[in-house]
């Protein structure tokens, strides 16, 4: 259950707002969460339809109480998607050849930055969830 | 865009504070900016000089996309914590 569900069940409780209201919000709160599209195993993926997210957000948390929370603007990725379109050729197949040697067969040369700005907004619909046994939890989502 | 103007850097090991700064980055940006201008001739030039063989992306654009890369660094956030060490890393581009 998340906070907002949460403090609107507290408020009806406490006769803050009727049921009718708590209603109307939670409702509120579904609309801005989406479908949840499929859940597998410990992964969940839900889809969220969110308008122009400003920021890619990726946060761990570990049971053994280390932290990170990393904040990425959506538009230094487009800056960056932008930037790549003046590294050289030759660079391209350096990199293509030292991701082969790694067994990874990606060539480069056919991502297009308009192929990227797809997946840059692909990725704005969607959030990643881990829960690992250990308790340890990684979210990818935008916002 | 606005680029960043501040940079805060929060560190903190075994629960005591080391380094608190709050840097202006914005000096850096007047600077890069008066470096850019007085460079801009001979980047002209280059560039000319690069479309005359043949390359449509040169030096004026990767300048440009340098530039749109910083001012698209606002809001970047990393912040590291660990609990058990009392260790904390918080980096802001305000």
């Amino acid at each position: 259950m998340t906070k907002e569900r949460e403090r609107i069940l507290k408020m009806v409780a406490e006769g803050k707002i009727t049921v009718k209201e708590a209603e109307e919000l939670l409702d509120a709160i579904e609309a801005g969460e989406g479908v949840k599209s499929s859940k597998t195993g410990d992964y969940n993926y839900e889809t969220k339809s969110r308008k122009n997210p400003k920021f890619l957000r990726v946060t761990v948390e570990s049971t053994q109480g280390d932290n990170v929370n990393v904040k990425v603007p959506m538009a230094l990725l487009r800056a960056g998607i932008r930037f790549s379109s003046v590294i050289p050729k030759q660079v391209y197949e350096q990199v293509n050849s030292h991701l082969s040697e790694q067994g990874i067969d990606i060539d480069l040369n056919n991502i297009s930055p308009e192929d990227l700005n797809e997946l840059i907004e692909a990725l704005s619909e969607m959030e990643v969830n881990v829960d690992s046994q250990s308790g340890d939890k990684v979210r990818v989502f935008c916002e | 865009m606005i680029p960043p103007a501040l940079v805060k850097v929060h560190i903190v090991e075994n629960g005591r504070r080391r380094i608190n700064i709050w840097f202006p980055i914005i000096l850096l940006w007047v600077l890069l900016m008066l470096i850019s201008l007085a460079l801009l001739p001979i980047l002209i030039f280059i560039d000319l000089l690069l479309r005359a063989r043949g390359r449509t992306k040169g030096c004026l654009y990767s300048m440009y996309c340098i530039f749109s890369v910083l001012n698209a660094l606002r809001g970047t956030e990393v912040r590291v914590i660990n609990k058990k060490q009392q260790n904390l890393v918080d980096v802001r581009l305000l």
